[in-house]
């Protein structure tokens, strides 16, 4: 029997610092354009006056910060969802947040406003304002006596979602055909930043929900047994519930605001890395953060790259690489016998 | 003194109180029985003793302090609760089950210590789940799950364990290695014991004292001679029973016979 001391976490997580750290620095490198390095690297602290820095230091290392940021925050806030709702099938948009994003979006492109807050576009604005909204209103609803219901949340986040589907679907049959496409184009989710700008002013929002989240790993564990049981145990049930939800929420919302609904990476991430080391929430958590960047990054640079010029939205190629991949893992797993129902 | 002590407690889901001005104090070192017939308020008496449930009327008092007032993390050290039954959705192993019942002793360490490791696999070893150990806890059979929480409860190495059911889904065996290892643990280490539980003889062959409540009252309190009469059964089970007694001459037993609204 093994318990969780520090030298085995480390040992754990070894691999995945490995798989992230080599593929953050492999991926800038992959790209339309070959870079010459040694060049680039020269021009570090002036990138426009080379084309190869320009390249590496203003338009490949700002995506793939981005990606890493929204891989880390979506894997691990869909880790933290399946143990708050008890549910291995939950993900990051399962209680409407990408949708209440989706209907800012499309209500900020329909206006065609042209006000900007803090640095931050009418579009991010109004995406995260409807994400904070939806998950404002779950949370009341799934409120009973300050403990979530998970049943309760379910139910309120997919009824909102329904209902928010249905209000984008109006703002589409209202829109012209430029809007619409524009619309369509930010549902599909693309990490294309150019500059470093709003990568910087989303950090703080994710890293605020990732710290919450990592520290509750504990709490996490003893939450997916029941309330009841994480009560008896010393867990302070309403607050780890709170927090939990609107730590993930916040991360979730904040990448929806930037990169749009990136789907996929936040249910494959969780149950593969799950399948490869357990479901103990103290490695599960922080493993998961560091597959996920890891596994948008390989996303965005294929999408960059496949059919270069023409970029691919990010968000079709996560479905399209992550499911064939996660299918032949429960394939795995199923012979293995180690799937659960 | 670490008393558990229920003073005047009620308790009501809707309208209709399911525990009714309940007074009930547990003394270190006793093992208790909580029965009853169904819907008389055994499990909610249980989690309002738990403080898993917060009385709408009168107060829980552990070692003189009311439930309320503890930090939860210094309760969970000293009290323990067994749910009747812990749906699993991710697959933990049963050493990952059992080491997380040490939650109230990390503090904000995510690790274990040796302790932790002592305490779990003796509690594993008490269970007879030491060679599941490695097991995934999805691919129990139902009283393995069972064994697999008492031995979570005892890593906890409470002073007071409040089990609802523990023998619910065990055969015959398994029902009595599990008092077996309860009353072990009460003797040799006065760990304090409260089971809900259905199944009277094994409450009567264990249980030094039987609480019998219905309706949401206690309508009485003893050793199972005192429970064991068979116009108390009847008029609250609805059930006729004959008693009989053990061949120790101490012990009774009991017969169910017919119910009381078919003779």
């Amino acid at each position: 029997m093994n318990a969780l001391t520090p030298g085995r976490f480390a040992l754990t997580l070894a691999p995945f610092v490995l798989f992230f750290v080599g593929v953050a620095l492999l991926c800038p490198l992959i790209g339309s354009v070959d870079i010459d390095l040694v060049q680039a690297l020269a021009h570090r602290h002036d990138p426009s006056a080379s084309l190869d820095a320009s390249v590496l230091f203003l338009t490949r290392l700002p995506r793939i910060l981005l990606a890493a940021l929204a891989g880390a925050a979506l894997a691990l806030a869909g880790a933290a969802f399946q143990a708050l709702l008890r549910n291995p099938l939950a993900e990051p948009f399962t209680l409407g947040v990408s949708s209440g994003g989706a209907l800012g979006a499309v209500l900020a492109i329909k206006l065609g406003l042209d006000v900007s807050l803090f640095g931050f576009s009418p579009l991010i604005l109004f995406s995260f304002a409807g994400a904070a909204g939806t998950v404002g209103v779950v949370y009341l609803l799934a409120r009973t006596r300050g403990v979530l219901s998970t049943s309760l949340l379910l139910l309120a986040g997919v009824t909102i979602s329904f209902f928010f589907s249905a209000l984008i679907l109006l703002v589409f049959y209202l829109s012209d055909f430029t809007q619409t496409h524009r619309m369509l184009r930010w549902m599909m989710g693309g990490l294309d930043v150019i500059g470093y700008g709003e990568v910087a002013r989303l950090t703080p929002f994710v890293l605020v929900g990732v710290v919450l989240l990592l520290a509750h790993a504990g709490a996490l564990n003893q939450l997916s047994l029941g309330v009841e049981m994480a009560a008896a145990r010393g867990v302070n049930v309403r607050r780890a519930q709170r927090l939990c939800y609107f730590a993930a929420s916040l991360a979730t919302g904040s990448v929806v605001a930037l990169a749009g609904p990136i789907g996929f990476v936040g249910l494959i991430v969780p149950h593969t890395v799950r399948l490869l080391i357990g479901a103990d929430h103290r490695v599960l958590l922080p493993a998961s953060l560091l597959t996920g960047a890891g596994f948008l990054i390989l996303c965005d640079t294929a999408a960059r790259t496949v059919i270069a010029p023409v970029e691919i939205p990010v968000g079709i190629l996560t479905a399209a690489l992550g499911g064939p991949f996660f299918i032949g893992l429960l394939l795995h797993a199923k012979k293995r016998a180690r799937f659960w129902d | 003194m670490s008393r558990l002590l229920a003073e005047n407690v009620t308790f009501a889901y809707r309208d209709a109180p399911v525990v009714d001005a309940v007074n009930l104090a547990i003394e270190p070192g006793q093992m208790v029985a909580l029965v009853g017939p169904n819907g008389a308020g055994k499990s909610t008496l249980l989690k309002l003793l738990a403080g898993l449930l917060e009385p709408a009327g009168g107060v829980v008092v552990f070692a003189g302090r009311e439930l309320a007032a503890w930090p939860p993390v210094e309760l969970a050290r000293r009290l323990a609760f067994m749910p009747q039954e812990v749906h699993f959705h991710f697959p933990f192993t049963v050493a990952q089950y059992v080491l997380m019942a040490r939650h109230p002793y990390r503090g904000w360490s995510p690790f274990e210590d040796k302790k932790d490791l002592d305490a779990a696999r003796a509690a594993l070893a008490a269970t007879g789940m030491d060679a599941l150990a490695e097991r995934s806890v999805l691919e129990l059979s139902g009283g393995e799950r069972q064994r697999a929480t008492l031995a979570a409860a005892l890593a906890q190495a409470p002073a007071v364990l409040l089990l609802d059911e523990p023998t619910a889904s065990l055969d015959l065996r398994f029902q009595v290695e599990i008092y077996e290892t309860l009353q072990r643990l009460n003797r040799e280490r006065d760990l304090t014991v409260v089971a809900v539980t259905h199944d009277l003889n094994l409450a009567a062959r264990f249980c030094p004292r039987l609480v019998l409540l219905a309706k949401g009252r206690i309508v009485a309190d003893g050793g199972a001679a005192d429970i064991f009469r068979a116009d108390l059964i009847a008029r609250h089970y609805g059930v006729d029973v004959e008693v009989g007694m053990r061949a120790d001459g101490v012990t009774p037993f009991l017969l169910p016979g017919v119910r009381e609204d078919r003779r």
